[in-house]
C-alpha cells in the first residue's frame, strides 16, 4: 500500500520535472532565461510571508474542488462541472451572508453551509439525469457550467452590483458572515483549515467507511456493483451531491472569507484546476493536499512573475498548460495502457 | 504500432512524449514568437531615441522649467497595454518625459490580462517591489487604491479619472472635461453649416454631464457672441462598449440634420466616427466627428476634424514631479486647459501619435505620412478666423474671465433647461 503510493507520488513528480523542463526549453526560445524565470516563480509564491499567505488563499478552493473532483473520477464518471458549482456555491452563500441577519459567527457558518447547498443543488440536476436516464454527465455539465458562470454575471453586474464599487461586484456580505481571517494582518482566513478537514475527511470517506467502498466498487466495475446487490444508481446520486456540496464551499470561502463579495469572474479557473489536482494526485484523496498547492503555486505565482520578471501572462499561461499537460501525461498513458490490454 | 509503442516502457513512451511536445510547442513558438520576443529590447531603445524629439515639443509647449533641485525619483506607471494611440501610449508618454526630464526611473505595469478580482494582488505586488510613487491610470482600481493607501500609508499612490477622497498618500487627479468640451462645441458651431451639431454620450453619469454641459455651453457663448442660433440633438446611449449604438445614435443625428457630432462614449464613441464616414460616403455631404480623450483624428482621417484631448501625460508626468520636488499632496488635484489638463487637439499632438504607431510597427511610415498629411489638409481647410476665435476663448478660459460650469446632481436639470 504504501509502496503503491510512492510510485505514484514518484511519477506525478517526474512528470511535472518534465513538465517544467519543456517550458524551459520553450522559455529558451522566446527569449526568456528560464532559471530566472522559475525562479521569480518560486520567489513569487513563497518569497515571503505575504505572498506564501497568498498562495495558501489560492490552494483554498482547490482543495475543495479537487476532492469533488476525486469523488467523481473514484466513481468512474468523468463530471467537469464543479467552476458551475463554485460559482452557484458562491451565489447562495453571498444571498445568505448579505440578506440574513444572524449573530456573528453562526451567520458565517450558515453561509458557508448554503454554498456547500447551492453547489449540491446544482449537482442534483445532471446526477438525477445520469442515475436515472443515463444521460451523459460531461455533455450536461459543460452546459451548466456556462449557465452558472452568466448567472453569476448578471448577479455582479445587475441584480446585485454595488453602485460604489469601481469594478464589477457584487454588495460586501455583513460583516457577520465573514470567515475570520487567522490572524488580522494576514489575508488567510480559516477557511483554509475547513478545506484540510474536508479534503481528508473526504479519505476518510472513500477508504474507511461503507459509502465509500461502494463508490470505489462502482467504479471499478459496475457490474460486480450490481453482483454485489450496490444500488448503481443511488451510488452515483450520493456522488454527485457530496462532490456537488464540496465544490460549492469552495465558491464559498472565497465569497467569505476573500472578497467578501462576489467579484466578476472571481475564479480563474479554480474548478479546473480541482480536476487537474485529481489527476495529479491519481485519485488519492489526501495527494490532493500537495497537488492542489502546486497547483496554487502556479495560480499565484502568475501575478508576480507578470510584475516581478516582466513575463507577459500568455507566456506564462503557456508554461502553465505545458506543466499541466505532462503532469498528466502518466495518467493518460496508464488508461492507453489498459485499453490495449483489454484490446489484446 | 501502437502495441509496438507500449513495448517501449512507460519512461520511454513519455519521454517520447513529451520530446514530440516540446519540438511542436517549440516550433510554433519560433514561428510565432520571433518578432515579439527578440524586438522587444530593440523597440525600447529606439522608442526612446525617437521620443526625445517628442517629448522636447511637449516639454517646450506644456512644462513649465523649474530650478527647485529634484530627488531621483523610482516609479511605476500602471496602464493597460501599449499600442491603443490614445489613453494608454499618453500615459507612458507621461513616463517617458519624466525619465528625460527629471532623471526618474519608470517601470510600466500592464494590466490588461489581469482579472478583476486579482486587482488588489498585482497591485500589491507592485507595491512590495518598492517604489516611490505608483501612477494608476485606471479608475477601476480606486477602491484597492484606497485599500492599499490604508495599509502600506507611507506608499505614494496618484490615480486618474477617479477620486479616492481623505487619504494623504494618494493624489487623485482628474480633468476639467467641461473646458476642453466647451472649446469644441465653439468650433462645432462655428463651423456648421446646416445649423445642427449633435453629442453622443455613454452613460447618464455625473462625470459624463461635464461632457454635455461643456459641449452646450461652448455652442451657448457662439450663439451670443453672432447671434446665430444652432440646435443641440444629445443622446446618451447608455453604455460606453458599444459601437453599434454608437453609430445608430450619430446616423439618426446625421439624418436631423447634425452636421458635426461630438462624442463622449469611450468604444460606442467609434460608432460615432463611422456614422460619420458612413453617411459622407452615402450621400456625398460633408458631415464631421469630434473625438475625444485622444487625439483620434486619425481614426478616419479626414472626417475628424478635432478632438477633446485628455493630456494623460501631464497628469502622469505631474504626479513623478511632485514626487521629486518634494512636494506631493494627497488630495483632489483637477487639471483644465491652464493646466495643461485638457485642451483641443494641435496638430503636435497627431504628430506624437503617428510617431508611436510607426515605432509599435502599427502603421509603416508612410502609411502615418498620409495620415498626418490628410488630418492636416482638414484642419487647413477650417478659416484661420475660426481657430482665432477659439483660441481667444481658450485665452479666456485660462484667463478665468469666462467660467463653465460643473454639472452637479443638484444642478443638472437647471443646467439642462438653460442650455437646452
Amino acid at each position: 500500500m504504501i509502496r503503491e503510493y510512492l510510485r505514484d507520488a514518484a511519477t506525478s513528480l517526474i512528470a511535472i520535472l518534465i513538465g517544467f523542463l519543456v517550458g524551459a526549453i520553450i522559455l529558451q526560445v522566446a527569449g526568456y532565461d528560464p532559471l530566472y524565470i522559475y525562479g521569480s516563480l518560486i520567489n513569487s509564491a513563497f518569497g515571503n510571508y505575504y505572498v506564501t499567505l497568498n498562495t495558501l488563499t489560492a490552494m483554498m478552493p482547490i482543495m475543495f474542488t479537487g476532492a469533488a473532483a476525486t469523488l467523481m473520477f473514484k466513481s468512474a464518471l468523468f463530471f467537469i462541472g464543479m467552476e458551475g458549482q463554485l460559482y452557484i456555491g458562491s451565489i447562495t452563500a453571498f444571498l445568505v451572508g448579505h440578506l440574513l441577519q444572524l449573530p456573528a459567527g453562526l451567520h458565517a457558518i450558515i453561509a458557508f453551509l448554503a454554498g456547500g447547498l447551492g453547489g449540491l443543488l446544482w449537482g442534483l440536476v445532471p446526477g438525477y439525469l445520469r442515475a436515472r436516464f443515463g444521460v451523459n454527465e460531461t455533455v450536461t455539465a459543460i452546459m451548466l457550467n456556462w449557465i452558472a458562470i452568466h448567472f453569476t454575471d448578471y448577479i455582479t453586474q445587475y441584480a446585485f452590483a454595488d453602485p460604489k464599487a469601481t469594478i464589477a461586484r457584487t454588495y460586501k456580505i455583513l460583516p457577520t458572515a465573514v470567515i475570520p481571517k487567522i490572524s488580522p494582518e494576514v489575508p488567510l482566513s480559516w477557511g483554509f483549515v475547513v478545506a484540510v478537514i474536508a479534503t481528508i475527511l473526504t479519505g476518510y470517506l472513500l477508504y474507511n467507511t461503507v459509502i465509500g467502498y461502494e463508490i470505489r466498487v462502482v467504479g471499478l466495475n459496475p457490474h460486480v456493483a450490481r453482483v454485489a446487490k450496490i444500488s448503481i444508481e443511488s451510488t452515483y446520486l450520493r456522488v454527485f451531491l457530496i462532490s456537488g456540496f464540496l465544490a460549492g464551499l469552495a465558491g464559498a470561502t472565497m465569497v467569505l472569507g476573500v472578497f467578501n463579495s462576489i467579484v466578476y469572474r472571481f475564479s480563474p479557473g479554480y474548478g479546473w484546476d480541482g480536476i487537474t489536482a485529481a489527476l495529479i494526485a491519481r485519485n488519492n484523496p489526501y495527494m490532493i493536499i500537495p497537488a492542489s498547492l502546486f497547483l496554487a503555486v502556479l495560480r499565484s505565482g502568475s501575478i508576480g512573475m507578470m510584475v516581478g520578471a516582466g513575463v507577459s501572462n500568455e507566456m506564462i499561461l503557456v508554461i502553465q498548460g505545458v506543466i499541466l499537460i505532462s503532469a498528466a501525461v502518466p495518467e493518460a498513458y496508464i488508461l492507453l495502457a489498459r485499453y490495449v490490454k483489454a484490446r489484446r | 504500432m501502437v502495441i509496438y509503442l507500449v513495448s517501449l516502457g512507460r519512461t520511454a513512451l513519455t519521454v517520447l512524449a513529451v520530446v514530440i511536445t516540446a519540438i511542436v510547442v517549440a516550433g510554433v513558438m519560433y514561428a510565432a514568437v520571433p518578432k515579439g520576443g527578440q524586438t522587444i529590447t530593440q523597440t525600447v531603445t529606439v522608442t526612446v531615441t525617437k521620443t526625445e524629439a517628442v517629448t522636447q515639443t511637449i516639454t517646450a509647449t506644456q512644462v513649465v522649467a523649474t530650478t527647485t533641485p529634484t530627488q531621483h525619483v523610482k516609479a511605476a506607471v500602471i496602464i493597460r497595454k501599449r499600442g491603443d494611440l490614445g489613453f494608454n501610449d499618453m500615459a507612458w508618454l507621461g513616463g517617458q518625459m519624466a525619465v528625460k526630464n527629471l532623471g526618474a526611473t519608470v517601470e510600466y505595469f500592464y494590466y490588461e490580462n489581469v482579472p478583476m478580482a486579482q486587482y488588489l494582488e498585482f497591485l500589491e505586488n507592485i507595491v512590495r517591489r518598492g517604489f516611490d510613487i505608483i501612477v494608476v491610470v485606471n479608475f477601476m482600481m480606486a477602491e484597492q487604491v484606497a485599500e492599499l493607501a490604508d495599509k502600506y500609508p507611507n506608499q505614494k499612490f496618484a490615480i486618474l479619472d477617479a477620486v479616492v477622497e481623505g487619504k494623504p498618500n494618494v493624489m487623485s487627479i482628474v480633468f476639467k472635461e467641461n473646458e476642453g468640451s466647451a472649446l469644441v462645441g465653439a468650433l462645432a458651431t462655428y463651423l456648421s453649416k446646416s445649423g445642427t451639431v449633435g453629442i453622443v454620450l455613454g452613460m447618464d453619469i455625473p462625470p459624463l454631464w461635464k461632457f454635455e454641459i461643456g459641449y452646450k455651453w461652448g455652442i451657448h457663448y457662439v450663439m451670443n457672441e453672432t447671434g446665430r442660433k444652432v440646435k443641440i440633438l444629445w443622446e446618451y446611449v447608455g453604455t460606453f462598449g458599444d459601437p453599434n449604438k454608437g453609430k445608430e445614435a450619430a446616423t439618426l443625428m446625421l439624418q436631423q440634420g447634425a452636421d458635426i457630432v461630438y462624442h463622449a462614449a469611450g468604444e460606442t464613441g467609434l460608432g460615432v466616427i463611422d456614422a460619420v464616414y458612413d453617411y459622407s460616403q452615402k450621400t456625398g455631404k460633408k458631415v464631421y466627428a469630434i473625438g475625444v480623450d485622444a487625439p483620434q483624428e486619425w481614426i478616419r482621417s479626414g472626417y475628424v476634424i478635432a478632438s477633446m484631448v485628455k493630456h494623460v501625460e501631464v497628469a502622469v508626468y505631474k504626479a513623478v514631479e511632485d514626487v521629486a520636488k518634494g512636494s506631493f499632496k494627497g488630495g483632489v488635484v483637477a487639471l483644465g486647459i491652464r493646466e495643461g489638463g485638457v485642451d483641443i487637439s494641435k496638430p503636435e499632438d497627431i504628430k506624437i501619435m503617428m510617431g508611436i504607431a510607426v515605432e509599435l510597427n502599427l502603421m509603416s511610415q508612410d502609411e502615418a505620412n498620409k495620415v498626418y498629411n490628410e488630418v492636416m489638409n482638414l484642419r487647413n481647410s477650417i478659416p484661420s478666423e475660426v481657430w482665432d476665435k477659439v483660441m481667444l476663448l481658450r485665452e479666456k478660459i485660462i484667463r478665468g474671465e469666462v467660467s463653465i460650469p460643473i454639472p452637479t446632481a443638484d444642478t443638472i436639470a437647471e443646467l439642462r433647461q438653460r442650455y437646452g
